[in-house]
């Protein structure tokens, strides 16, 4: 057992871990998890006093004693000339292509949780898009997270070469009731020319557990990558989602939708460069919070100096079933071209009383018509997932998690 | 069938209706008039339940029953349709759906048996041929960005599946094109039954001519200042409001 800290006695746990664990694997990994490490080391774990973590309080995850554990990803589907698998069952070829790409979108620099994820690194799920290649279904990765107590490090790298065409489903849940336990999850995504990606991310961990989340992503030339973010577990859940638009026409969706009940609390981050002219972003994240839960929505877009003709949407709309949540919610532009349309927009507010009066004066029981309109909120997101399968699962896991409403009072 | 009584209402401390008389007996037709901010639309919320009024007076009984007891989703389970002067958008919420939910919520009540996914779609598309209502709206989100004209067919046609038997149509009639006005008094008028009401609130004899009404009673500041039969309308259109106001001073008398 260690404590995550980055002081000196724990470094001396790490080295210990890392002997015992992840003290296996090539020359290249174990240098890459060396170098982690020191990042780790160097960047300390973040405080409230830093701008990125001002609304998130790591003091459960810092107090917490932790026994790394093995990553055991299960990967499934993606049809033919899909490559799917674990580092640890990789060809030589594949082997390459993780070492020229694993790292070098999710910088660690400035992010001591992905530097963790490094530091620890064991398993890592691949999954490979060739070139001009149709995945001809989804491919799904399930995380399921250790014991209580546990400290968790998936890793996932997905590569999808000029033109190819696939979903990816990725799943975290842990089967330990109570929680407890920490995961601290990196994916990167590649995609190239005219690619067309879909990934989809659903976190349903254990209630009393924590999830620290990265998402890195670069889209080349007239690529196309959507993500959709559902968290519906974990006492304490932060996403950090970047997108690299790195060559001209290439577009980004973002879907979010976080549900918060009790006294959890979920901290979203998107971070959208658009580098160069001609690029499309939009975001929606949205959140529905009861009882005492807390969010968090900071939706970053930055313009490179020269990305004229630059498109980007980021709307964050939140609704509150009780009058004890709290919402953080801000947009932060940085633009250095002038030739650009970014809009960005938040609302925070209560169910509809029109809405619910109307549902109602047609007979619709008032729970009801509450269920309905959180439902319809939440289906706007939900609606654009295409695998009708994971769909219709999130409709009923959104709907089982959704607090009786009472709208008698509209 | 329905019976208001001295009925005062308030939002937000500033009373509305000053003291509404109105009785409706089954197999009639009312038609109700008055200026802009007159309070017919207060009436008819009021009617229908919504709780953002304050009933401070009187009382209004339906079929025998206490209505101001009524939640407004009873009131409906047990025969009330009000169609709503501006319905409301509701994103996310499929109108079929939310219409089968409608109609099996006051099935349930009045001891009949849910229609199956079956026969709903059986029942919709024959009250679909009735209003015209195209079949494209059925599977959008209720209201959600439907023309003005769409919502208002919308509601005539949720109307024509809940099969009322008092139905309150507010302003049904504004904004619609020459067509749709016919086929929604075509709607209204396939519903006119020897057990049941309609109140019908508009500004125009147009409509009337379609939906003839038995009574038509001017609304202003908040009573009922005038009753008369059809030919009030009429007049009513040709002299204006201002007319019945310098008529009327005091407590005005009804019939219905
Ligand atoms: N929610 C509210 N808050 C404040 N005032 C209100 C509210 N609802 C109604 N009123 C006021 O009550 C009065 C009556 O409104 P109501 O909508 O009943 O009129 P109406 O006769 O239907 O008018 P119209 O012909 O324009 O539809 C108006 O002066 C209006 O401003
Ligand atoms: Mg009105």
């Amino acid at each position: 057992m260690s404590r995550i800290t980055a002081a000196p006695p724990a470094a001396t746990d790490f080295e210990a871990l890392h002997l015992r664990i992840v003290g296996e694997g090539p020359d290249w990994i174990r240098e890459f998890r060396t170098n982690a490490r020191s990042r780790f080391v160097l960047e300390g774990l973040p405080h409230h006093r830093m701008e990125a973590w001002r609304n998130t309080n790591i003091a459960p995850i810092v107090a917490g004693l932790f026994e790394p554990a093995c990553s055991t990803p299960e990967i499934s589907g993606g049809g033919e000339g899909v490559w799917t698998g674990r580092l640890s069952q990789a060809p030589e070829k594949i082997l390459a292509l993780v070492r020229n790409n694993l790292g070098s979108l999710a910088d660690a620099e400035g992010h001591p949780f992905t530097a963790l994820n490094g530091s620890l690194l064991n398993e890592i799920t691949l999954v490979v898009l060739p070139e001009g290649c149709a995945a001809g279904e989804p491919v799904t990765i399930g995380h399921t997270a250790g014991p209580g107590n546990s400290l968790n490090v998936p890793r996932t790298l997905i590569l999808a070469g000029e033109r190819a065409i696939g979903t990816i489903i990725e799943t975290f849940e842990g089967t330990e009731t109570e929680g407890g336990y920490f995961t601290s999850a990196v994916t990167e995504i590649f995609c190239g020319k005219d690619t067309d990606v879909k990934y989809c991310r659903v976190q349903r961990e254990a209630p009393g557990s924590f999830h620290i989340g990265r998402v890195q992503a670069r889209v080349e030339q007239g690529g196309r990558l959507h993500t959709a973010g559902i968290a519906l577990g974990a006492a304490l859940d932060r996403e950090d989602a970047g997108v690299i638009l790195a060559g001209e026409g290439a577009s980004c969706e973002m879907d979010g939708l976080f549900l918060t009940d009790e006294s959890r609390h979920v901290d979203n981050r998107t971070r959208i460069v658009h580098a160069v002219p001609n690029c499309r972003s939009r975001q929606v994240y949205k959140g529905i919070l009861s009882d005492r839960s807390t969010a968090v929505f900071v939706g970053r877009v930055i313009v490179r100096p020269g990305a004229q003709h630059t498109d980007a949407d980021q709307s964050n709309p939140n609704l509150l079933l009780s009058d004890d949540t709290t919402v953080y919610t801000r947009p932060q532009l940085e633009i250095y071209a002038d030739d650009v349309r970014c809009t960005h927009g938040a609302t925070v507010g209560q169910l509809d009383a029109d809405a619910l009066f109307y549902l109602r004066s047609r007979g619709i029981d008032p729970d009801e018509a509450g269920r309905l309109l959180v439902k319809g909120f939440a289906g706007e997101i939900l609606d654009r997932i295409e695998v009708p399968s994971l769909r219709t699962q999130l409709e009923s896991e959104v709907a089982g998690k959704l607090p009786v409403t009472s709208g008698s009072e509209g | 069938m329905l019976s208001v009584k001295n009925l005062k209402a308030s939002i937000d401390g500033t009373e509305i209706l000053k003291g509404i008389n109105l009785d409706v007996k089954a197999g009639e037709v009312h038609a109700i008039m008055g200026p802009n901010g007159s309070g017919k639309s207060t009436l008819a919320q009021v009617i229908a339940g919504r709780d953002t009024y304050e009933v401070t007076e009187g009382s209004v009984t339906y079929m025998g029953k206490d209505l101001l007891e009524l939640p407004p989703e009873e009131r409906a389970r047990e025969g009330i349709f009000l169609a709503f002067q501006y319905p409301v958008e509701i994103p996310g919420v499929n109108n079929t759906y939310f219409l089968k939910a409608a109609l099996n919520a006051a099935r349930k009540h009045q001891g009949l048996e849910e229609l199956d996914a079956m026969d709903f779609l059986m029942l919709v598309r024959e009250k679909m041929k009735i209003i015209q209502l195209d079949e494209e709206l059925l599977h959008r989100p209720v209201n959600a960005g439907f023309s003005g004209g769409e919502k208002k067919r919308n509601e005539i046609f949720q109307m024509a599946v809940l099969d009322p038997k008092l139905a309150v149509l507010d302003e049904t009639d504004s904004g619609l094109d020459i067509d749709a006005l016919r086929t929604v008094a075509e709607g209204v008028n396939s519903l006119r039954g020897k057990d049941k009401a309609i109140v019908v609130v508009t500004h125009y004899q147009r409509l009337l001519e379609h939906i003839v009404p038995d009574y038509v009673h001017v609304l202003a500041d908040g009573r009922v200042v005038r009753s008369g039969g059809r030919e009030l309308a009429l007049e009513l259109e040709k002299e204006g409001y201002s007319w019945v106001e310098q008529q009327t001073a005091g407590p005005a008398e009804t019939r219905g």
